[in-house]
């Protein structure tokens, strides 16, 4: 099976010069955890994701700790999103965007996903244009169907 | 993708067929088929007639709450040559409900008037716009603008795809359509006459109104007006004259009309992709498809053979030029 099988064919985006409070607005009422950025011909150029955010807004030794539960300041995270909610989410995004097209095949999906460790791929055209989006259900909704319809041939 | 179709205030339409259907009784629906959930909106809705001809369309707009989430989801499930590329918003979108008796032959209905839409969505929505129209060579604007949205907005869309060489169609009504044409006329303009003929600040009543009405958004700059009059007629407006269309046989059941503008639309837009730029050739076959439509009672769209076999029941007479 092909991603142009599987994907959905959702193209929303967000822009560089957007700002952290359209992402999270965005991706809030779109359920979406990650989000592409594109430029102004629908070419992707990075992606941004809730993790990006988050990172941004808690403390850098966090990540040494072994848990943060007895830090009583929840006001930190406040501060620091106030501080950066106005500024372009370019500050912010990965450039380093693994895409894949729609005439690749699904397994190399899940292997891009398993080993980069991403809930979802962009699917984009020969000249980088979005073109959708593939997430990890629907690969196994994809190869579900084929084993459903391969038993149903036999069978007949 | 080959054409992008705009859709301010898109609707989950919902038909449920109730026979003897009468207020301050229960009415048990127990058969699934008598229900039918489809996502609605004008431009939404010539994507799905462009789709049904195997035509790529991007459909965008605003999309809000469940309700918007349900209209993303069904067009993904039923069209895979659609597109989406909604801007989601805090407000819900709406939800038009339609109940149809045949048995009493009535069409109760209840549409609600949408969500209002924030400034900052509008924002969005115009870079969201702007990067798509790069694509397509066709875009479409079509129906009303929910609350929150400037009056500008669809010339302010029709500037940008001029911007880019992307041809523009245009179906509104009212004040909104005089405003359009006035700012920055679209290309191809059909008013949408349905409840409300007024263009110019002018009721349209005598087939000279029409003409008066047609001329100047041709004087405006667009290159084809195309004018539904007296429901079987259609008066047909380039640069080089005007032309009325009409039917040989005129008995059409006017309850059948139930989306034929966007079948019009859709058609003329595929015309123009199979056979060049013609434009009077485009708007017959854009009636010949609203023809073939009303064959069917519900939202359906005619097939192009059936759509080819209407054309010889449409005769053309050149009125002036």
């Amino acid at each position: 099976m092909l991603i142009k099988d599987a994907m959905i064919r959702d193209v929303s985006a967000i822009f560089e010069d957007e700002k952290i409070e359209t992402f999270i607005r965005i991706s809030a009422l779109h359920l979406r955890h990650v989000l592409p950025v594109v430029d102004e011909k629908m070419r992707i150029i990075g992606i941004i994701s809730e993790d990006d955010v988050i990172n941004e807004t808690i403390p850098s030794y966090f990540g040494l700790l072994q848990s943060a539960s007895f830090i009583p300041d929840t006001n930190q995270m406040k501060r620091k999103l106030s501080e950066i909610k106005d500024e372009p989410i370019g500050k912010f995004i990965n450039r380093n965007v693994i895409t894949i097209e729609e005439e690749d095949t699904i397994l190399h999906a899940a292997d891009l996903l398993l080993r980069h460790k991403f809930m979802n791929l962009f699917v984009v055209d020969k000249d980088s244009r979005l073109t959708g989006i593939i997430n990890r259900s629907r690969i196994l909704l994809g190869v579900l169907q084929e084993v459903l319809e391969e038993k149903a041939a036999e069978e007949k | 993708m080959e054409v992008l179709t705009v859709t301010l205030n898109p609707a989950l339409d919902r038909e449920i067929i109730i026979p003897y259907f009468e207020p301050n009784r229960l009415h048990r629906i127990f058969e699934r088929e008598k229900m039918n959930l489809s996502p609605g909106g004008k431009g939404i809705n010539v994507s799905v007639i462009l789709s049904e001809w195997g035509i790529d369309s991007v459909s965008t707009g605003f999309l809000g709450g469940n309700i918007g989430r349900m209209i993303e989801y069904e067009i993904h499930r039923r069209y895979r040559d659609i597109t989406t590329s909604f801007v989601h918003i805090n407000d819900e979108s709406r939800e038009n409900i339609a109940v149809l008796d045949e048995c009493n032959h009535t069409i109760t209905e209840i549409n609600e008037a949408g969500p209002t839409v924030a400034e900052h969505d509008v924002t969005h929505f115009i870079k969201v716009f702007r990067s798509l129209v790069d694509y397509p060579k066709t875009v479409l604007i079509s129906g009303s603008l929910p609350y929150g949205i400037p009056i500008e907005m669809y010339s302010t869309l029709t500037r940008i795809a001029h911007e880019k060489n992307t041809e523009v169609y245009l179906e509104a009504r009212g004040a909104l359509l005089t405003y359009s044409v006035n700012t920055h006329c679209a290309d191809i303009v059909r008013p949408d006459l349905r409840s409300d003929t007024r263009i110019f600040g002018k009721e349209l009543e005598t087939m000279e109104d029409y003409i008066e009405a047609g001329e100047k958004i041709i004087e405006k700059g667009a290159q084809m007006v195309v004018s539904s009059f007296e429901i079987v007629n259609d008066i047909v407006f380039t640069k080089d004259g005007i032309w009325l269309l009409s039917l040989c046989d005129p008995h059409v059941d006017p309850s059948h009309l139930l989306g034929s503008g966007d079948t019009y639309m859709a058609a003329m837009m595929y015309f123009a992709r199979k056979n060049g730029p013609d434009l009077l050739e485009r708007a017959k076959f854009g009636m010949a498809a609203a023809l073939a439509k009303t064959k069917y009672l519900f939202k359906k769209s005619p097939t192009i053979e059936e759509i080819e076999e209407a054309l010889p029941k449409i005769q053309i007479k050149k009125i002036k030029g």
